[in-house]
């Protein structure tokens, strides 16, 4: 019980090696490790969240080895891992999308395969075992190597489809390799000044810093390196490919968590280390963050614009991811109370709503071969249950009532509006607009399209074959349906969400009034 | 004035200069081959500022010397470079090893498949499929 914060990495790295190994004597038995370890990693990160929130202040720090990791005066060399309100939960959702995700995979793998099959089900966790080191660690360096693990595993799997998916992955590789390297020596820049990596170490230290240019050329290098890493216009190319040509069984993880992930550390760099009031740190924060908020209105739109011009679904939903971690990222820059809410229900809501979109395409594509909008004709009629899915998840990333994206676009314009942003609330209003004007077209196709979807001209990229007779498996429905119920549950209990999870996940000095 | 401004500082001349010429590398070349290495020389960019962080005029290697009678002698934090940028880069090197190999390992693929690594070429080939 005490070592909760280290099994939530340890599960499933250690499973990670010994998942391929297993594959070659049994890929049943492989799976099964697969499973297993998820699901104890999704109860590691839910029980550490439980224990988190009873501590005083709730944030329990794991220090490794019992290595002193936050100064008294000394030199910290430990390393830390930090469970509090916003790590645990974010961790506890990328467990159990993880989890979902390996379920859903399961029929589209064939087990004959061993080799396949357990180098996939490998990589999965070895993603897994990043995004999670990524969110609970305490230790910027120790995040460069989660970032990096998370990038390689994901450069991997996303190689494993073809050609196309090859150089997809390459140009995947440059620009990620040119984003770490940013981050890196924005992080070398941090640690010249202040002799610390930890964060909450570093956040003392660098508020008696004077050096404004040196804090505020950290701060942009880094934040460039998050930028693209989230996928933020114009640093956005690299994702369409990744989610068209990657494997359709692994995009709903890597679309639901991982630039949550990253908007995660930003918000990390801006609120956990730049938040002491009144010195050179926090007002150079400040500064770069309404640069972040321009940027962030910008690609909201632009997002959205480049979305309607779509013609392959997987390439449409990509565009609108960027669309949407947008809309996060604009909340963090407002950082008031609301826009932060709205940040955290909008995160929330896009990793259920995203993945259930994605399984849902998944699914029409494994029993029609559509992937182009104009083949997805009427598939919603033949295909009730993801139909049905898909419509519901689309309608909350447009932020209908009574979904969780309503809510969490609501919160992000009040949070505008007390701040009196007028250009963020134009750009939230016209975004939300053009998505309902991209998703309406694809909602249109599948319920009232031509019915046998001839007559148009074949175009590359999921051209249809004969539409199989057979029913989807269960376990590819399934983790469909647990979305769906989610993205609905974001929004029916909102109220309790924030009052009983998203007001403790406030930076300090922001408070919550209700 | 300008004297010493270079004089003291040529080591971040040197991370500058490579870390342009890595990116410009990057973004110039055709060719995929080139690209990879270019990004090469921006990771080894990185690693020589995190090096020239950590030395210091007239100290030695972070090592405990022995004395005579094979005890460890004390050492004052001024007479060792600092050892946890070295640690730190020792991994970066890991990572870029990795990637670099995974980038190989891919442009293995692309070179069987489209027979070529000039991006001119391989987007011929795309369009033709």
């Amino acid at each position: 019980m005490r070592h909760l914060p280290a099994l939530i990495i340890a599960i499933p790295l250690a499973s990670a090696w010994i998942v391929p190994l297993t594959s070659l004597v049994s890929a049943w038995l492989a799976r099964l490790i697969s499973i297993t370890a998820l699901m104890f990693t999704t109860l590691a990160c839910y029980g550490s969240l439980k224990h988190a929130m009873t501590l005083p202040g709730m944030r329990w720090s794991y220090t490794f080895g019992g290595w002193e990791a936050s100064s008294h005066g000394g030199i910290p060399i430990g390393i830390e891992h930090v469970i509090d309100p916003v790590s645990g939960a974010l961790a506890t959702l990328v467990a159990a999308l993880a989890l979902l995700t390996v379920l859903y995979s399961g029929p589209q793998i064939p087990l004959r395969r061993q080799v396949r099959s357990g180098v996939y089900h490998g990589l999965l966790l070895t993603l897994t075992t990043g995004l999670l080191g990524m969110t609970i660690t305490g230790d910027l360096f120790n995040l460069y190597v989660f970032l990096e693990i998370t990038a390689l595993s994901a450069y991997a799997l996303l190689a494993k489809t073809g050609n196309r998916a090859t150089l997809a992955s390459l140009r995947y590789i440059l620009v990620g390799t040119v984003a770490a390297t940013f981050y890196l020596i924005g992080l070398g820049h941090l640690y010249a000044v202040t002799g610390t990596l930890n964060m909450a170490d570093l956040s003392v230290r660098l508020s008696q810093v004077q050096d404004s240019r040196l804090i505020g050329f950290a701060l942009i290098l880094i934040t460039l390196a998050l930028l693209t890493k989230m996928a933020v216009f114009p640093f956005h190319s690299w994702q369409s490919d990744v989610y068209t040509y990657a494997p359709p069984m692994v995009i709903p993880f890597i679309a639901g968590t991982m630039s949550k992930v990253v908007a995660y550390t930003l918000f990390r760099l801006f609120y956990t280390i730049c938040f002491v009031d009144g010195s050179v740190a926090h007002h150079v924060a400040r500064q770069v963050l309404d640069v972040v908020g321009v940027v962030a209105a910008i690609s909201l739109v632009a997002g959205s614009v480049l979305a309607i011009a779509q013609k392959d679904v997987r390439r449409m939903l990509a565009y609108s991811s960027t669309s949407q971690i947008s809309a996060v990222a604009l909340g963090l820059a407002i950082g008031n109370a609301s826009a932060l809410i709205g940040a955290f229900t909008l995160a929330a809501n896009h990793a259920f709503a995203k993945a259930c979109l994605f399984v849902a395409v998944g699914n029409f594509h494994h029993r029609s071969g559509a992937q182009n909008i104009e083949y997805l004709d009427r598939l919603g009629i033949r295909m009730p249950l993801t139909g049905i899915a898909f419509t519901i998840a689309a309608l909350s990333i447009m932020g209908l009532p009574p979904t969780g994206g309503f809510f969490g676009k609501w919160y992000l314009l009040s949070g505008a509006v007390e701040k009196r942003a007028w250009g963020y609330v134009l750009a939230i209003v016209v975004g939300s607009l053009l998505s309902a004007v991209y998703f309406a077209r694809v909602i249109e196709r599948l319920y009232v399209g031509s019915f046998d979807g001839t007559g148009h001209s074949p175009s590359r990229g999921g051209t249809p074959r004969k539409f199989s007779k057979e029913n989807l498996p269960f376990l590819m429905v399934a983790p469909m349906a647990i979305l769906v119920i989610f993205t609905i549950l974001v929004g029916f209990y909102n109220y309790d969400l924030v009052s009983g999870l998203l007001q403790y996940m406030l930076p300090a000095g922001v408070e919550w009034k209700s | 004035m300008t004297i010493n401004m270079v004089y003291g500082h040529l080591e971040y001349y040197l991370v500058a200069i490579l870390l342009v010429m890595g990116l410009y590398g990057m973004i110039a070349s055709t060719n995929l081959m080139r690209k990879v290495m270019a990004m090469n020389i921006m990771q080894v960019a990185v690693i020589v500022f995190f090096i020239s962080l950590a030395s210091k005029q007239g100290a030695m290697a972070p090592v405990l010397p022995l004395d005579e009678n094979h005890h460890v002698k004390s050492v004052l934090a001024h007479e060792v470079v600092n050892p946890l940028p070295h640690a730190l880069m020792l991994t970066a090197i890991v990572v870029s090893v990795a990637t670099t190999g995974l980038a190989l390992a891919l442009l293995i693929r692309i070179n069987r498949h489209f027979g070529s690594l000039e991006e001119s070429v391989i987007l011929e080939k795309m369009v033709k499929e």
